[in-house]
């Protein structure tokens, strides 16, 4: 039946290449629409043009890949599946088969056609920042239908408006909270986007804006549980002297990469801190006279969890200490963390992101895969990894012992302050925990890294390079881990595209998360600021 | 004039329908009119750009739904799926164009994701040259843009 009609609508095009048989039996519906063409101009319906509505809804009931491969139909049909809300609402259509939501990598990426002025060293920031989505499907074995959707371009950024004189490009981006991202440009401007939406806001600048001097910066976002807002924090580093900290070609300044660590209270430095609540107004500056740590840090995003911002300050390859800060996003205050008992002896910068923050009963954990270093983890047989006291380097997970009484929980904000006192006096322990990996992760462990948390808590873990053609199918699998039960269940995610190589030399940050759709667009969350996503 | 309780429609050629009011609601467009302005529950609602042929369908549909939403033991889920299925199957392309339009127009949303789901079966197999001719599209991209597209989706072919 359904080829039949597909053959009806065929014959109204000029080009006929029906049967004759079938040519017959539609010689009578012909008629039909020659009669019905005559009522349709009488009624001045437009017979010809599927309305850009119908379109759009049309196109959320197809599967990711035909979406894609519609995009080239015409320039509207394009346009449809790039508005904004077209993705989130084409999968919130589909919202209950994804329960768990998808994994997100955000990619920022050096752009191999870009031009850089003659003469200058390569600059390290990006030009391309792109978020690449596919979503978690409970693995089935030979199940063709449960097939998940590969890995497409969820967002693609924007460049930084550039002029002919002086080029930007995106020099970081935060780590995804709630489905919300910021990133920045050399131009020193912050913008805010909600991946699921695809919409893009500009961000009030800082004030903090000293060419002359170098200024090395970073930005961290955060959800505020108590206030119930997100905070953005940047950090920055101002040097006086004859210091040169920089990391990033800025206009005027040197691409050269030097490095020379001043001492925590060099005068020659100071270091800035301001806070950005979104959708209210300005950025505010935080007194951080008294703080003892440097805000010195390359490349790393921090980690929000619990109401608390976590990342690491130091630059382990120049010797200084490598400290784990914590900040409080109500209270907006510092406690830093000893990190000595858990980082590796190994002042490497890979070392340092083989520890990956996850989120453990809603406190920080570490998640470290040492496995690199263990020879033949493939012979390890299930029965063998019950016992736990034989597995202390193969892998371990760690959290922060809450030294108050769990079940005397006073309200929320009393317990955040307890916890930032416990990191101000060094009253907090890293407690243990190790993970048996099953059988089928642990042949290739290697590259096991946690990817983030489902919705309900558990930690996601997968080989992100790992290639799972081996396996007959283009997925990757994704493990979820339930500390309560010690049992894996396996997921699904699309394949990478190889254009996303992860470990390609172009890719300047990547980080991977578990996205849940999130259905409040930006303009009402903040409502304020330019979107410059069209 | 249509008795109480009973609605007038007019198709665009002229075509007249009674239908029980609960019948016209399903249709969101319809239902505001009559809650916004009591005189066109007593008048003839007219609907512009349907035709007859189209409107019969729409209330054949909307009158088994209406039906059932009132009481669930005569009409059966399963009822109204083997209604849906069968009700689909028959149109012809046309008229399933027509309809899905008719249906967006009139905001039957029931019905405009049953026509949906039959049309997107119906394409899900085409690439898409063929979809611009099926719905006689015009391709207004150069060759040089249609390959940045496929460039930047290319796992998509």
């Amino acid at each position: 039946m359904v080829s039949g009609i597909m053959q009806s609508a065929c014959d109204i095009l000029p080009k006929n290449t029906e049967l004759e048989a079938q040519k017959e039996e539609e010689e009578e519906e012909d008629e039909e629409q020659k009669a019905k063409a005559v009522v349709v101009v009488d009624c001045n319906m437009q017979h010809q043009q599927l309305p850009d509505d119908l379109a759009f809804e049309l196109l959320t009931t197809l599967s990711m890949k035909k979406i894609h491969q519609f995009m080239c139909v015409s320039k509207s049909w394009c346009s449809i599946v790039r508005s904004p809300l077209f993705l989130s609402h084409a999968y919130r259509r589909r919202g209950h088969h994804h329960p768990n939501g998808g994994l997100l990598v955000s990619l920022l990426q050096q752009d191999e056609s870009l031009h850089h002025p003659p003469g200058s060293l390569l600059l390290p920031g990006g030009a391309r920042l792109s978020f690449h989505y596919s979503p978690l499907k409970t693995h089935h074995y030979f199940d063709p239908e449960c097939e998940p959707e590969p890995f497409f371009c969820r967002l693609t950024v924007p460049p930084p408006p550039s002029s002919s004189s002086t080029y930007y490009c995106y020099e970081g981006v935060t780590q995804v909270v709630d489905g919300l991202v910021c990133f920045y440009d050399t131009a020193n401007h912050v913008y805010v986007s909600n991946v699921c939406s695809g919409e893009i806001m500009r961000l009030p600048d800082s004030e903090l804006l000293i060419w002359e001097d170098l200024v090395q910066y970073n930005y961290y976002l955060g959800f505020d549980k108590v206030n119930k807002v997100y905070k953005l924090l940047k950090w920055s580093l101002i040097s006086r002297g004859g210091y040169v900290i920089c990391r990033q070609g800025k206009p005027r300044s040197t691409h050269v990469k030097r490095f020379k660590i001043p001492d925590c209270n060099s005068r020659d430095y100071y270091k800035e801190c301001e806070v950005l609540t979104l959708g209210c107004g300005c950025w505010r500056k935080l007194d951080v006279s008294d703080a003892t740590f440097l805000p010195l840090m390359f490349d790393t995003q921090s980690f929000c969890v619990g109401g608390f911002l976590y990342w690491f300050s130091g630059v382990p390859e120049l010797g200084t200490g490598c400290e784990l800060i914590a900040f409080n996003l109500s209270k907006e205050k510092f406690g830093f963390i000893d990190r000595s008992t858990i980082l590796p002896k190994s002042r490497s910068m890979y070392t340092l992101r083989s520890h990956r923050f996850a989120q453990f009963m809603g406190r920080l954990a570490m998640v470290s895969s040492d496995g690199w270093y263990v020879p033949s983890i493939d012979t390890f047989e299930l029965e063998e990894l019950e016992d736990l006291e034989d597995l202390e380097d193969l892998e371990d997970l760690e959290d922060l012992e809450d030294l108050e009484d769990l079940e005397d929980l006073e309200d929320l904000e009393e317990d955040l302050e307890e916890d930032l006192e416990d990191f101000e006096t060094g009253q907090y322990k890293w407690r243990r925990h190790y993970i048996n990996w099953p059988v089928e992760l642990g042949r290739c462990s290697s590259g096991v890294v946690s990817v983030g948390n489902l919705p309900t808590g558990e930690i996601l873990f997968a080989d992100l390079r790992r290639s799972t053609k081996e396996e007959g199918g283009s997925f990757m699998p994704i493990y979820s881990f339930d500390h309560q039960t010690s049992k894996f269940r396996k997921f699904a995610v699309g394949q990478f595209p190889s254009s996303l190589m992860l470990n390609d030399k172009m890719a300047l940050a990547v980080s991977v998360c578990c996205l849940v759709e999130k259905a409040d667009p930006l303009s009402v969350l903040f409502g304020e600021g330019k979107d410059i996503s069209n | 004039m249509a008795s109480k309780g009973n609605l007038t429609l007019k198709s665009c050629n002229g075509k007249e329908f009674i239908v029980e009011e609960k019948v016209a609601v399903m249709s969101t467009t319809i239902k505001n009119m009559v809650d916004v302005d009591d005189s066109f529950a007593q008048g003839v609602i007219p609907i512009i750009g349907v035709d007859g042929k189209i409107l019969a369908k729409l209330i054949e549909y909307c009158k088994e739904h209406a039906e059932a939403d009132e009481d669930e033991e005569v009409k059966s889920e399963e009822y109204l799926k083997k209604f849906d299925e069968k009700f689909v199957d028959e149109l012809n392309l046309n008229d399933l164009y027509d309809l899905l339009k008719a249906s967006n127009y009139l905001e039957i949303t029931k019905l405009l994701n049953l026509l949906c789901q039959k049309v997107a079966s119906m394409i899900k197999g085409k690439k898409p040259e063929e979809i611009r001719r099926i719905f006689n599209i015009k391709n207004d991209f150069t060759p040089e843009e249609e390959e940045e597209i496929n460039r930047q989706n290319p796992w998509a072919f």
